[in-house]
């Protein structure tokens, strides 16, 4: 059987695809062929890349960071309305 | 195991209108990232306030007051977002043009360089400076984008969980991770890693 090569396009796909559910044998196949023929630093590195990501995700959802100066602040009509709901809430 | 006593003391303990003023910018941003609208991201923190008053009694001083109030308003906003698709207000189907093409030739390899991470300490993600740029980079993600990428890889919903919230197919979903991770690595590496001083 004739296997005819991915893209690099393709691997990139199949790379992220990977990160959520196992690749079918044939995937890994294809894969592992590519990078078999393609010498492309881009090809070598992007699997590396997408978990360095993903860990770095896992961290900023741990560190629960405060947010950016530029980020909109709730405004004083919405904080005037939430003390009005607690205090209700405080009276039932 | 916490004591019932000190279950009530951590309850007792709890101001919420202290923790609007130290948390309501906090939890609007964490809404905001998810829904994009301030009206909506500001009712959901309201919804938020409302409900941690409602079960004030529940909080075990076991988790900070950040991590309770944002565990209440993800579910909040899991709602929202389920409510949103079976009104069909946002079609996550539909995907629009492919802005990862500029990355690659016709024939589908690489058009970009590379640019090394793994030499750059800060790839630990233990500076305050590198987060604040992952943050920014997801951040700006196009609106289906962003609310996809932070539900899978920041609140750590499974593709089925996504197919159930935002009705899309676990292929439409592949998709739009596949072009959100191509986006955040090329963010990554203008606003990082190809900085000049970014990792002195």
């Amino acid at each position: 059987m004739i296997v005819k090569p991915i893209s690099c396009r393709r691997a990139a796909e199949l790379e992220s695809k990977a990160m959520e559910q196992p690749l079918s044998t044939w995937e890994r196949v294809l894969l592992r062929y590519h990078y078999f023929i393609c010498k492309h630093v881009c090809c070598n590195s992007f699997k590396n890349k997408l978990q360095i990501l993903r860990s770095g995700c896992k961290k900023l959802s741990d560190a629960e960071p405060d947010p950016p100066a530029s980020s909109p602040c709730l405004s004083a009509d919405c904080k005037k309305k939430i003390l009005e709901a607690i205090q209700a809430e405080k009276k039932d | 195991m916490s004591s019932p006593a000190k279950d009530h003391d951590a309850a007792a303990e709890l101001d919420l209108a202290q923790l609007v003023e130290e948390q309501g910018d906090y939890l609007l941003h964490f809404a905001l990232s998810r829904v994009r609208d301030v009206e909506t991201a500001e009712e959901l923190v309201q919804e938020t306030f409302l409900g941690a008053a409602k079960s004030q009694a529940s909080f075990r001083g076991q988790s900070s007051p950040r991590t309770w109030l944002t565990s209440i308003l993800k579910h909040k906003i899991l709602d929202h977002l389920r409510k949103r698709t079976r009104d069909k207000t946002v079609q996550f189907e539909d995907l629009g043009g492919d802005e990862t093409n500029a990355f690659f030739d016709d024939t589908g390899h690489w058009a970009v360089g590379a640019v090394e991470w793994t030499k750059d300490p800060a790839i630990k993600f233990e500076r305050k400076e590198i987060m604040e740029v992952l943050q920014s980079c997801i951040d700006a993600l196009p609106d289906k984008l962003r609310t996809v990428f932070y539900l899978r890889e920041i609140d750590g919903l499974s593709t089925g969980e996504l197919q159930d919230t935002l009705g899309i197919s676990s292929n439409n979903a592949w998709v739009i991770l596949y072009r959100a991770r191509m986006r955040l690595r090329e963010c990554m590496e203008l606003k990082w890693f190809s900085a000049g001083d970014a990792s002195q």
